[in-house]
């Protein structure tokens, strides 16, 4: 089932996510982008 | 019948006494317990979980003083006095029974019939060194029946540590019992007899001795962050941990709320939970929880108003069977900057 992560502003489907948007999310939101690879790392 | 008891033994000043009381007392919500009276002895006493007033030398007081009525039998208002230091501590603590110890060790409680509410409270800034005094007595027409009961019960089991938590849990006999925290402190696993099974500091993983209840005691460092995690059977159906503990964790567990205003809390398959109340954090992934569960949990944040961060995905239900109060509740707060992980 897809995971979303949503906070103020930012809605992230973790399972389409582009590395190229999670390297625009890393350099804007470090403590968001950690969480969405943690679910892209199946960790949680 | 006469209301009027006739003393049989005599009156005596046992010759010296000595004030104070032990700078330790511990209490507990009067509605989650059951005792056992003898008159004015409490022989037996089922609290699912003690709190503590840790005070200094003579900052703890108790005691009891009659009600007289010409048309109706005496009555005892006790009465309870902290000196505490930590703001917001005693806010709205109401209807405990408090169990003090003396210097010579007998246990004394009270509030046990009818309870102790907040009858006083200050805390001004400039005065007293800015700490909180608070009383606590019995409510007027609600006096208890005796000056004071002594406690014969056991309550050195949750008197070792100091700081603690304590929770009664039922296990059948060959259930997994387990256990784990940080490594920090010790918990402790007794039988209701005050036996100690096991404790350990890392993890308990046992298989239940017998089917019945179990006492777990955490103990905890007052000042930091500490993580517990248990499985089970509670008793209660609820839990409230009312002080800074880090992050609890239940694991399979039958709870219906869990009240940790000063605590995150994660959770794994609890079905039958309805109610969280939490610090910042509520890690729900793979909680099992209901749709009419999220509602409640999604709604009541919103009433507190405060940044956040749940997680509700993994085996809860998607988005999409939830009811529209509870996506307008996700909406609401991820308006105010909490973050929200959810299935879609």
């Amino acid at each position: 089932m897809p995971v979303i992560i949503e906070t103020k502003g930012v809605k992230i489907n973790v399972d389409t996510i582009s590395e190229k948007e999670l390297t625009k999310l890393k350099k804007e939101n470090n403590e968001l982008y950690n969480l969405v690879k943690k679910y892209k790392n199946g960790l949680q | 019948m006469t209301c009027i008891k006739k003393i049989t033994q005599s009156i005596v000043n046992s010759c010296r006494s000595v004030r104070g009381l032990k700078p330790r007392a511990l209490w507990a919500y009067r509605s989650d317990c059951t005792f056992t009276f003898s008159g004015n002895v409490i022989t037996a006493i089922n609290c699912p979980i003690f709190g503590v007033f840790e005070g200094v030398k003579y900052s703890l007081n108790a005691g009891g003083e009659d009600v007289v009525a010409e048309d109706n039998g005496t009555g005892y208002k006790h009465k309870f006095n902290a000196i505490v230091n930590v703001n917001g501590q005693v806010d709205g603590l109401d209807d405990i029974v408090v169990f003090v110890q003396k210097q010579d060790g007998e246990w004394l409680a009270y509030g046990a019939k009818h309870g102790l509410w907040n009858a006083t409270q200050s805390n001004m800034s400039n005065d007293n060194l800015a700490t909180t005094t608070v009383e606590l007595a019995s409510l007027e027409g609600r006096e208890e029946f005796y000056e004071n009961y002594s406690v014969t019960a056991n309550l050195s089991v949750v008197h070792t540590s100091e700081n603690m938590l304590s929770l009664r849990i039922g296990y059948v006999k060959g259930q997994p019992i387990y256990l784990t925290n940080d490594g920090e402190k010790l918990m402790r696993l007794f039988d209701l007899n005050g036996n100690e099974i096991i404790s350990d500091s890392d993890s308990i993983s046992i298989t239940a001795p017998y089917s019945g209840e179990y006492l777990f005691v955490f103990e905890r460092l007052s000042e930091q962050n500490q993580s517990y995690g248990i499985n089970g059977y509670l008793l209660s159906k609820d839990i409230s941990i009312s002080s800074n503990i880090g992050a609890f964790g239940f694991y399979e567990m039958n709870i219906e709320s869990i009240f940790a205003p000063d605590s995150d809390v994660n959770i794994v398959n609890c079905p039958n939970l309805n109610c969280i109340v939490f610090k910042n954090t509520l890690n729900a992934n793979n909680g099992n929880l209901s749709v009419s569960a999220i509602e409640r949990i999604l709604i009541d944040r919103v009433a507190k108003g405060t940044i956040c961060n749940i997680t509700l995905s993994g085996t809860n239900p998607a988005i999409g069977l939830w009811s529209a109060a509870a996506v307008a509740a996700k909406n609401a707060l991820v308006v105010i900057g909490c973050t929200i992980t959810y299935n879609s």
